[in-house]
This record gives structure tokens, C-alpha cells and sequence, in this order.
């Protein structure tokens, strides 16, 4: 909708010629703080005549294509916040109007790594990080249920295998051989008990303390120590 | 959100598979579970050697060492004249837990009975005295050295009986030294068998 085209299609329009007159100055002033207003984000006028308010989202059409847009920053915020989550989630943001695809640069333009995309890695990574303990604990579970149903310590050994570490193995614990190695009557570390010395049983106790305490090291370095070739 | 719904539901799964696999294997080890499949056999833990009941064990000696310890508390109390504290001392002994059957446990609470009984004799608590030692006398399981000890400070005791009576009650003091003569001759009979087998296992080759 040019000027051309109004002019050619209205006769009663002024000459494209002619100067321009103080109220016609008057009405481009009032249209351009108009235009300014809505792109700023202030709301058209209530009463407005249809052929002016097309011309005036034209006119915003036409400035915005053809300078940056600077979006605020809680706006900016929102907008891809909604981009990440239909993109890793694969659905909207509650209350967030669905938005058109955005294109995927090509592998060459990632050297040049946008806040978006590094966002983007960041939120994978951190979704994977939630996953892993999960991962971990279905692995171990599997292996628990492997290990139970497998039972590889019951398995027979192959031959000559972990002899050397069979052999260094301590002995499994045997019955005393000896009699100095038991639990047994203190009488005979004794004998008869005079009676003048009925009494003095921290003597006798300290006797037979000894007296058991070296069958009882004996036995632990006999045990300790590994089996004996025949 | 199906994806997440779903690792939501089987990670619980997976631990529950994981615990209970653990717990199955722990109660099969536990359990000694033997392959040839021998009944009756006792359970035991993984972490327990097979202890002979009858070795020498660390139980065994941790409860001699504890009597050897409160015998020597006695000591050092007798020593500075506190007769009731070193009595208490002695009486720790007879509640120490020794190994069940151990025949050092029962020698230990008589011989410490037999003291107990001759520091109560010297503070004049006869009665008590008495109680202490018969309580032992009763409680012994064979014949031994000690219980013959025993029997031997059951003698003091009435000894000791008949000299407060023999002013008083002339009567009762003899009954009480025939109580005594009784309790020496019960003490040689215990001993002198098991003397006589003492000699012969040392005369043996």
C-alpha cells in the first residue's frame, strides 16, 4: 500500500507534488509517535479508523524488520527457557504459546557457541549426572541377581589354579592336640590346698593365669602358622 | 515423560532385586549352607572359626584375667585395712561370666568363695560365712582340690561358731566343733582320691 497506490485510488488526495502542508506535518508526527509507542509495547488507541490502524502495523512491520528488535530481559529469559524445555523435553512450558521450530545450525556453526547451546549442553549433562545413579543401581542390582543365581565361589576350580594362595591360607582352626591347649581342671596345676593357705587364691589365680595363657599363645601360633608338609 | 516414568518406577525395582539378592546371599552364607547337604548342623557365623569347646579360648582367658584383676583390687584394699571394700572385690568374681562348662570357671568362684568365706569369718559374719560356702559346696559339679578347700573353710567357719558359743552355750560350741571335724573329714575325702590320681598320672611315663 503505497503512496502511489492511495493516490491513484482516492482522487480527492492531495498532489504527490505538492508541499507539504502543516497538517499534513502534524499527521506524519502523530503517526510516527504512534509507530514508536506500539514498538515499545504500548497498546494502539481504542478508536481508530481501519484504514489508519492498518497502516500502522504495516508501518510496525516495516521498522521492526528493518532494525534489530532489543527484547527485555525478562522476556528474553522466558523465551528460551520455553525454547530448552521443548527441545530437551520435548514439551511446551506450561502457559507458553507454542513456538515455531528453530533451525539447527549446522555442526560448523557450533565453533561459534551461543549462550543457547551451551545451556542446552548443560542441561543434557545434567540430566545425564540424574540418571547415573540410577544406571548404577540397575547394574549392580542385575550383577547381585547374577552373582546369587552363578554362585562363582562354589564352582570347582580349575586345576592347579590359586594353589599358591591355597597354600598360604591359614589353616582352618582344628581340636588341640595337646592337653596344655584345653580348657581344663585347675587341680593338678595345684594339688592339695593347705589350709593355712586356703585363703590366698590371688596366688592360685595368678598361677593358673600364666599357666593358661601360654597354652593359650601356643595355640594361636600354631594356628597362625601354616600346615606342615607331611 | 514416559522415559522418566519409567526409570521412575524401575530404579526402586532394581534396589529392591539388589537388597533382596544381597540378603539371600548373606543368609546362605550365614546359615553354613553345606553342599552334601548335612542336616542338623548348627548355624555359625561366617566370621567364627570352628572353636573346640574344649581349647583354650580368648572368652576364657578375658574372665580370668578380670579375677586376676579383682583378686588383686582385694589385695591392695586388705593392704590399707578396708576389709568390706576388698570383700566386694571378691565378690565381683563370683558374677563373672566364664565360658559354659569351663572347669577353670568353677574352680575360680570356689577358690574366690573360700576367700570370701575366711574374710567374713575374720569381720564375725559367720552366717554369712556359712552361706557363702555352702552356696559353693552346692553349686560344684565334681570333685576338685577346690571344692576340698571349700569344705576345709567350711571347718573354720564352725571353728570359729564354736568359740563364740563356748562361753555361753557349751553344748552348741561342741556341736559346732563336730560340724567342723565333719567338714575336714569331708575335705580329705575329696582330696585324697584325687591326690592318689595326681600321683599316679605324674609317676606315669
Amino acid at each position: 500500500m503505497s503512496r502511489d497506490d492511495e493516490h491513484d485510488g482516492r482522487p480527492d488526495q492531495p498532489d504527490e507534488d505538492a508541499p507539504v502542508t502543516p497538517a499534513e506535518r502534524a499527521r506524519a508526527e502523530a503517526f510516527g509517535r504512534l509507530v514508536d509507542g506500539l514498538l515499545a509495547g504500548e497498546p494502539l488507541p481504542p478508536a481508530m479508523d481501519s484504514d489508519a490502524r492498518a497502516l500502522i502495523e504495516t508501518a510496525t512491520v516495516v521498522v521492526a524488520s528493518s532494525r534489530p528488535m532489543e527484547l527485555g530481559e525478562e522476556r528474553t529469559r522466558r523465551l528460551v527457557d520455553s525454547a530448552l524445555e521443548a527441545a530437551v523435553l520435548g514439551r511446551p512450558r506450561a502457559g507458553a504459546r507454542p513456538l515455531t521450530p528453530v533451525p539447527v545450525p549446522e555442526r560448523e556453526e557450533f565453533s561459534e557457541r551461543s549462550a543457547t547451546d551451551l545451556r542446552v549442553r548443560r542441561r543434557r549433562r545434567d540430566r545425564a549426572a540424574r540418571a547415573l545413579p540410577w544406571v548404577v543401581a540397575s547394574v549392580a542390582a542385575v550383577a547381585a541377581v547374577v552373582l546369587f543365581i552363578v554362585r562363582p565361589n562354589e564352582q570347582p576350580s580349575e586345576p592347579g589354579a590359586d594353589e599358591a594362595e591355597i597354600a598360604s591360607a591359614p589353616p582352618a582352626a582344628e581340636a588341640p592336640t595337646e592337653p596344655v591347649h584345653t580348657s581344663r581342671p585347675a587341680d593338678p596345676l595345684f594339688g592339695p590346698i593347705p589350709r593355712g593357705e586356703a585363703g590366698r587364691a590371688r596366688e592360685r589365680i595368678d598361677l593358673l593365669f600364666a599357666d593358661r595363657m601360654a597354652g593359650y599363645r601356643d595355640l594361636q601360633f600354631r594356628r597362625a602358622l601354616p600346615e606342615e608338609e607331611p | 515423560m514416559s522415559r522418566r516414568l519409567l526409570i521412575a518406577l524401575s530404579a526402586p525395582l532394581c534396589l529392591g532385586l539388589l537388597g533382596l539378592a544381597i540378603t539371600a546371599c548373606g543368609t546362605r552364607e550365614d546359615a553354613g549352607e553345606d553342599p552334601a547337604g548335612a542336616p542338623d548342623k548348627p548355624e555359625r557365623r561366617v566370621t567364627e572359626l570352628t572353636e573346640p569347646r574344649e581349647a583354650l579360648s580368648q572368652e576364657l582367658m578375658l574372665a580370668l584375667a578380670l579375677a586376676q584383676n579383682h583378686h588383686h583390687k582385694a589385695d591392695v584394699y586388705l593392704a590399707d585395712a578396708r576389709v568390706e571394700e576388698a570383700m566386694a572385690e571378691v565378690r565381683q568374681i563370683l558374677h563373672i561370666r566364664f565360658p559354659e562348662g569351663s572347669p577353670e570357671g568353677e574352680d575360680v568362684k570356689l577358690d574366690a568363695r573360700a576367700r570370701l568365706g575366711k574374710l567374713l569369718v575374720t569381720q564375725g559374719e559367720l552366717d554369712e560365712a556359712m552361706a557363702v560356702v555352702d552356696a559353693g559346696i552346692s553349686s560344684a559339679s565334681r570333685p576338685s582340690f577346690f571344692l576340698g578347700n571349700l569344705h576345709t573353710v567350711r571347718g573354720e567357719v564352725w571353728e570359729a561358731r564354736a568359740a563364740t558359743l563356748e562361753e555361753e552355750d557349751p553344748d552348741a560350741a561342741r556341736q559346732a566343733r563336730r560340724e567342723a571335724l565333719l567338714s575336714y573329714e569331708r575335705a580329705i575325702e575329696i582330696e585324697k582320691p584325687l591326690q592318689e590320681e595326681l600321683m599316679r598320672r605324674r609317676k606315669a611315663p
